[in-house]
């Protein structure tokens, strides 16, 4: 929440809130990039769409699904709105994934041209992508899928023992069209597997203590949710989300236009590992950032952060092939732990250190520090804090006295 | 030169990293951690930190330029702090020699007494203790939590104080000579009591004795013991005359 007209910030977590507001996806962009691929969602599943029989069903995935979407630091820079084309009925068996790629391209390029879009869709390696000309400024990606319950199952049988998870995940398996497969142009032939949906019911149960305590105010002011994975990710939100736009924001200017930057989904995956309920952003930062840092240092080689939703799969693929990504992920992770530690536990809470300052960019910082309140109470009020902290360590039984060894 | 973490390091140095990145790695962004000649260095800005939350947003109290030498074997070895910038007066009041070598406390007792004695502990007990102290002494113009004298009598009343005897050195002495020799209290009548009463052990100290026996094993008091006894190195002139124009060569006892 921003701070409120003539309210001053006047504790850390109050600035970080501010910060995260300034960073954060606009509401009414959140809003129509939501109403944009619902209508996809329906022109794709209207009674004339050539695959209407197909059960097209349309989703987010990716920051948008996990409520962690930040605003692009350039001012032209595109917001990358990702969704899944998920067809009901479609089965390996009955098309190639080249088949249902162009199947479901007939339908995107009806859409764009119904929309008077002036850019026809782009047929990338694994989904369509769609350019919103407007304010706003949206690339989103539509990604073509089946449902793969089964070879799911069959490519984690021996991989994982539990048998229980392997199930739940399977549910929300999907098999997705890519150029590059070898089995690209052919009908039965194995299809990549990926599990967007899993991966945010993962997320989300990273955080059920706080969702839970959500979802019980919503439903005293009568938004009903059956569970905390049913609750939309721009219903509420939350701290580990907030940490994580602000990682994002680091990372983003920390590796500006270097295409071996840190991905986000590492970025998310380890942080939501390290999450342990914290209630607060700055509580969130300061407990996930060195167990990042020392997952990070701790990985073995060729280094496996496995997607928690398909542990077959291997977020940190690419880092043997390009030690780039690797090297840059660890100077990052150490560089962001200094600097957001460095103004959660040394500085005032008005006066961001300057790698701080530099990280959530100068643009930034003007915004919320007019917002920042005056610290003259506090900093009068220094030799009794301190006294207090020495009854705290007396309290304690940590005392200790000092002394002079002359030798 | 520091050697790299990422070079082949013994087990146990590998685990002092770890668990010295573990304490400071939490709350402490301008500390670094290197390995030199098999002893791990801490150095950069100590940031004293308040700890109740009621003081978080204060930021830190002050800030201190610090190299702490942490041997591999710790804690059999004290480590050495030394104090870069001029944070701290370098004057023998505040427990800081004049090339910046910080007396934290009295290591041994401290490890003799203390629940946890882990890296992580020394941080945040003596170490972050020293720092608040020299705050609150620079404010208030005490220690909080008191000091002890200097050299051989300031280690005395530290043994004296974690025995539960009289600080006198050669009270202290006597007790560990007896703690050195026995296993547990003699069942002679013959005996005296390490005190010099002239009573017997268990007519005169028997629960402290027998308490003693517990808390501190022989080997520990015979290093204690040969610590008090040793010898002490001649003041260099200089010093002398500097102590001697301060017209006070050693601090009183509070």
């Amino acid at each position: 929440m921003n701070a409120p007209a003539g309210k001053k910030i006047t504790t850390k977590e109050e600035a970080l809130r501010a910060l995260v507001e300034e960073i954060s996806i606009p509401p009414s962009y959140d809003e129509k990039a939501r109403t944009r691929y619902r209508s996809i969602g329906e022109w794709l599943d209207r009674p004339a769409s050539t695959i209407h029989g197909l059960g097209p069903v349309v989703s987010s995935q990716g920051s948008f699904a996990l409520g962690t979407v930040i605003r692009p630091v350039g001012d032209g820079d595109a917001y990358d709105v990702d969704v899944v084309c998920s067809l009901k009925h479609g089965s390996r068996s009955k098309m190639s994934q080249e088949e249902l790629k162009q199947a479901v391209g007939i339908e995107i390029h009806g859409y764009a041209t119904a929309q008077n879009m002036s850019n026809e869709p782009d047929d990338a390696r694994r989904c369509w992508t769609l350019e919103y000309q407007d304010a706003a400024n949206f690339h989103m990606d539509v990604l073509p899928s089946i449902p793969a319950r089964d070879d799911f199952t069959s490519q984690m049988r021996g991989f994982s023992p539990d048998i229980g998870l392997v199930q739940r995940l399977s549910e929300t398996a999907i098999g997705i069209t890519d150029k590059k497969h070898p089995g690209y142009q052919i009908r039965g032939a194995e299809w990549l597997i990926s599990n967007p949906k899993g991966y945010a019911r993962w997320f989300r149960l990273r955080q059920k203590t706080i969702l839970e305590e959500a979802r019980l105010q919503m439903k005293a002011e009568g938004r009903v949710y059956a569970s905390v994975e049913e609750i939309p990710s721009y219903e509420v939100r939350t701290p580990l989300q907030d940490a994580i736009k602000l990682l994002k924001r680091h990372r983003d200017v920390m590796f500006d236009g270097d295409k071996h930057k840190p991905i986000s989904i590492i970025i998310t995956t380890i942080a939501a590992e390290a999450y342990q309920g914290e209630s607060t952003i700055s509580d969130t930062l300061k407990n996930i950032l060195p167990k990042m840092e020392r997952r990070i240092a701790e990985l073995g080689d060729p280094a496996v952060i496995s997607n928690p939703s398909y542990p077959r799969e291997n977020f940190a693929d690419k880092w043997a092939e390009v030690p780039e990504k690797r090297r840059n992920f660890e100077k990052w992770v150490s560089k962001a732990r200094q600097d957001f530690l460095s103004y959660l536990t040394v500085s005032r809470f008005n006066d961001f250190p300057e790698p701080f300052k530099a990280a959530m960019t100068e643009t930034t910082i003007r915004k919320v520090s007019p917002k920042l309140g005056l610290a003259a109470a506090m900093i009068a009020a220094g030799t009794t804090a301190a006294v207090a902290e020495a009854q705290k360590v007396e309290t304690n039984g940590n005392a200790t006295k000092p002394w002079l060894d002359i030798e | 030169m520091p050697q790299n973490l990422g070079s082949t390091l013994s087990d146990e140095v590998q685990l002092l990293i770890r668990e010295i990145k573990d304490a400071l790695f939490v709350d402490q962004p301008y500390l670094e951690v290197s390995v030199q000649g098999g002893a791990v260095i801490v150095e950069g800005t100590y940031a004293l930190l308040p700890h109740l939350p009621l003081h978080q947003d204060m930021g830190a109290f002050a800030r201190h330029k610090v190299r702490v030498t942490v041997e591999a074997n710790y804690p059999k070895t004290e480590p050495v702090v030394v104090v870069l910038d001029r944070s701290i007066p370098r004057k023998d009041d505040y427990h800081c020699s004049s090339k910046g070598e910080c007396c934290i406390t009295v290591f041994e007792t401290w490890k003799a007494s203390a629940k946890d004695i882990s890296i992580a502990s020394y941080f945040n007990g003596p170490f972050r203790n020293f720092f608040l102290s020299q705050l609150l002494k620079r404010r208030k113009g005490h220690w909080p939590f008191d000091d002890w004298a200097h050299g051989e009598e300031g280690f005395a009343q530290a043994i004296a104080e974690f025995i539960g005897c009289r600080s006198d050195a050669a009270t202290v002495k006597n007790i560990l000579s007896w703690r050195i020799d026995n296993e547990c209290l003699p069942a002679s009548q013959d005996t005296q009591c390490p005190c010099g009463s002239g009573e017997t052990p268990s007519d005169c100290c028997a629960d402290l004795l027998s308490g003693l026996v517990q808390r501190l094993p022989q080997e520990e008091a015979r290093h204690w013991l040969e610590r008090l006894t040793k010898k002490r190195r001649p003041l260099a002139p200089r010093e002398i005359q500097r102590r001697i124009h301060k017209n006070r060569p050693f601090r009183r006892i509070q």
